[in-house]
């Protein structure tokens, strides 16, 4: 029964952040009043959804979904979606939902597709290390993928204006400090987390992990984005880079941290696997 | 029906020579407000800019519109012939309607201008002030008020610069975002520049720096503006890299500022956007200037295209604008038709129950005491279960029949009387 009921949130969760994001588009090209009154409504109502989604297929597998790639991509979608409403609410700007819940549809939907019910899993999804070492890394890559949209936007906007264009990104979007502002804000978080997950990766586990080594691709592909987004804050801060430099940096790293999240977890060999 | 009548000139209907000559400050209006109630119950004078109107509701005998252009004349000391302008009227429903979209901004020369809306509170308060405003006229100023808030609310009518210097003040926001503690340089004092200057000192710009050729002409602005630095055009060129905001508008056929000059100046400032703003004809700026990174360069065309894009947007509006009215005006319609069932009803039972007395009264003498008041229930009865579903009836505004028809052809039915508007007012609110 429960099986059954995870399986048909699996089956909604896709389409109930389209259609929220179906309001927020309404909203944002044509000030639809039903869009524009219930577009937060809507996504308030899909992350309730989603959270029911985690927390069913948590007490049927056992385990919290950490332990492949699809299963974490549903965490990831979920996170973006609720730091986007804390974002939402912290500045009153909706005109970026669209492009933001975007990108937690699209995780979503590849989760949806290849999603599997594992029951059998490591003993060492258990400990509390682990947890740590999982959740840091969901909010850091939520955080580092909203940094990007958010760059996406200013870049965009940025262009808008200095070609003279003026159109529905000048009228909608906030302004090319606000952007920035938020895109930069995300990267600080992201990269704190990002610290935390290689900290804790580091310590740990080498004492758990027999196979552990350091050339594992997951770990050097972590440390290379983390020395990205390193570069873009010290650069910030020590060459007074501002605006488009920085985003463009992180952007970068946000590419190669898709890439590699892809990359690794399917075609490479890696001990970075809690099956 | 509603006895209203508007009598409006306005932008439509008048130059501004003639608008000029109509319109009425408070005092001017105190003036003309005990010639009003003499000849009006209720009445309401809105004066701005662009319009003059007066809302009227006859204590007696309705005045013809021409008598109440004349009251508006009259009442500046205007004789015959010396104000020879069109005016627009508007009666019962469709004035109060009107007065709705004056208050909302969809009726002014600039399109959803939101300064309307505290001018008709404005005309509100005074009318109360002066004992003008009855019970009716408080009504629907109220809800035109409240529509005005609710249009400026729930639309984007008054949204987005529809004027050239504004225009410079909404680019530097979508850049800068807030221009408090900026820096503005004027380069030259020509007019758009004065203006645009005048719309940015609001947003609390920290400085203000006047470059001109003359120095005196600069000072001047500094002075009038009661802000800013008079500078020459030499030490502009070292100054530049201060500016956050660069408005140009000097003659001449050369650069006012290179791209060597620009690309000087945003050495020193380490990535921060530079927006100049070239509203000089022909232009001061190299175009060049616009391939260094960070630097926004826009001249008048690019300011006059976004006024165009935002008065296609507001005019987009009109549509959802007009429907916040029409919900406005339905709820005032009901509002006034609940008016006009109340003393209906008392009136009819009066009648029936006048009948009734009379009847009993004739066959008083044939019966005893207890048959008297078992015939007194009995009638009673009768009386009130028949008139139940009528005057539930009369309420409601099913089947296309308005409330206000029902009760007419019940009026007309009975033989009532009609009640007057004192009643009306009286009877609710």
């Amino acid at each position: 029964m429960l099986e059954y009921f995870v399986d048909l949130l699996n089956i909604s969760l896709p389409i109930l952040y389209l259609f929220t994001i179906f309001l927020y588009g309404l909203a944002f090209f044509l000030d639809e009043p039903f869009g524009l009154r219930n577009r937060t409504r809507f996504l308030v109502g899909t992350l309730i959804v989603h959270f029911i989604y985690l927390v069913s297929r948590t007490i049927l597998t056992g385990h919290p979904p950490t332990t492949d790639v699809f299963e974490i991509m549903t965490v990831v979608a979920f996170t973006i979606g609720i730091a986007y409403i804390y974002i939402e609410m912290k500045t009153k700007v909706k005109e970026t939902g669209m492009f933001i819940l975007s990108l937690a549809l699209m995780f979503q939907v590849v989760s949806a597709a290849f999603i599997k019910l594992q029951v059998q899993i490591n003993p060492i999804i258990k400990s509390s290390l682990l947890g740590l070492h999982v959740v840091s890394a969901m909010l850091g890559y939520s955080a580092l993928a909203i940094s990007a949209v958010y760059g996406g936007l200013y870049l965009m906007m940025y262009h808008e204006i200095r070609t003279n264009r003026f159109g529905i990104v000048y009228r909608k979007l906030p302004d090319l400090k606000t952007l920035e502002r938020l895109s930069f804000v995300s990267i600080v978080f992201g990269f704190i987390f990002l610290s935390i997950v290689i900290l804790v990766g580091y310590v740990w586990l080498p004492k758990t992990i027999d196979d552990f080594s350091y050339s594992d691709p997951k770990l050097i592909i972590t440390d290379i984005v983390w020395i990205i987004y390193f570069i873009a804050l010290v650069s910030k801060k020590a060459m007074r880079w501002t605006g488009r430099t920085v985003i463009i940096v992180s952007m970068v790293g946000f590419v190669l941290t898709l890439v590699s999240m892809v990359a690794v977890n399917v075609f490479l060999p890696s001990f970075h696997n809690f099956r | 029906m509603l006895k209203l009548t508007a009598v409006s000139i306005n932008h439509r209907t008048a130059n501004v020579e003639a608008r000029e000559k109509i319109y009425y400050t408070s005092e001017e209006i105190r003036g003309i407000a005990e010639k009003l109630k003499v000849v009006a119950r209720e009445s309401l004078v809105v004066s701005t800019c662009n319009r003059t109107e007066l809302y009227f509701i006859p204590s007696s005998a309705p005045k013809t519109h021409d008598e109440l252009y004349r009251l508006i004349r009259e009442g500046k000391k205007l004789k015959d012939g010396e104000l020879d302008v069109q005016f627009e009227t508007f009666e019962g429903f469709d004035a109060v309607r009107h007065l709705f979209a004056v208050a909302s901004g969809i009726d002014s020369l600039m399109l959803g201008d939101i300064q309307v809306l505290g001018q008709v509170k404005e005309a509100y308060n005074t009318g109360v002030e002066l004992g003008m405003v009855g019970t009716l006229m408080h009504h629907i100023c109220q809800v035109a008020l409240k529509a005005g808030k609710r249009v400026k609310g729930e639309t984007k009518i008054s949204e987005g610069a529809v004027s050239v210097s504004y225009a410079a003040v909404e680019l530097a926001e979508k850049i800068f975002g807030s221009l408090k503690g900026r820096t503005t340089m004027l380069i030259g004092a020509g007019e758009t520049a004065e203006l645009a200057a005048k719309d940015l000192k609001p947003k609390e710009i920290s400085r203000l720096l006047i470059a001109n050729r003359t120095l005196e002409r600069a000072k001047n602005l500094a002075e009038q503006m009661g802000m800013g630095e008079a500078i020459s055009l030499e030490e502009m060129r070292a100054r530049l890299q201060e500016a956050d905001i660069v408005i140009s508008s000097v003659g001449g056929s050369d650069y006012v500022l290179t791209r060597d000059m620009v690309a000087a100046a945003m050495k020193g400032r380490e990535s921060n956007p530079l927006l100049i703003i070239d509203i000089g004809v022909p232009r001061n700026v190299d175009p060049a200037v616009k391939k260094i990174p960070y630097v926004f360069l826009n001249d008048i065309d690019s300011l006059q295209l976004i006024v165009q894009n935002n008065m296609q947007m507001r005019r987009a509006e009109i549509v959802a604008v007009q429907r916040v009215l029409d919900e406005e005006l339905n709820d005032f319609v009901k509002w006034y038709n609940s008016l006009e069932v109340g003393p209906t009803i008392k009136m009819l039972r009066d009648k029936i129950e006048l009948i009734r007395e009379e009847e009993l009264k004739r066959y008083k003498s044939k019966i005893d005491g207890a048959d008297a008041r078992i015939l007194d229930e009995v009638t009673r009865s009768l009386v009130n279960k028949i008139l139940h579903e009528p005057m539930t009836n009369l309420k409601s505004a099913e089947n296309g029949i308005s409330v206000v028809d029902r009760v007419n052809t019940l009026k007309s039915l009975f033989g009532l009387a009609e009640e007057s508007h004192q009643e009306k007012t009286n009877g609710k609110n």
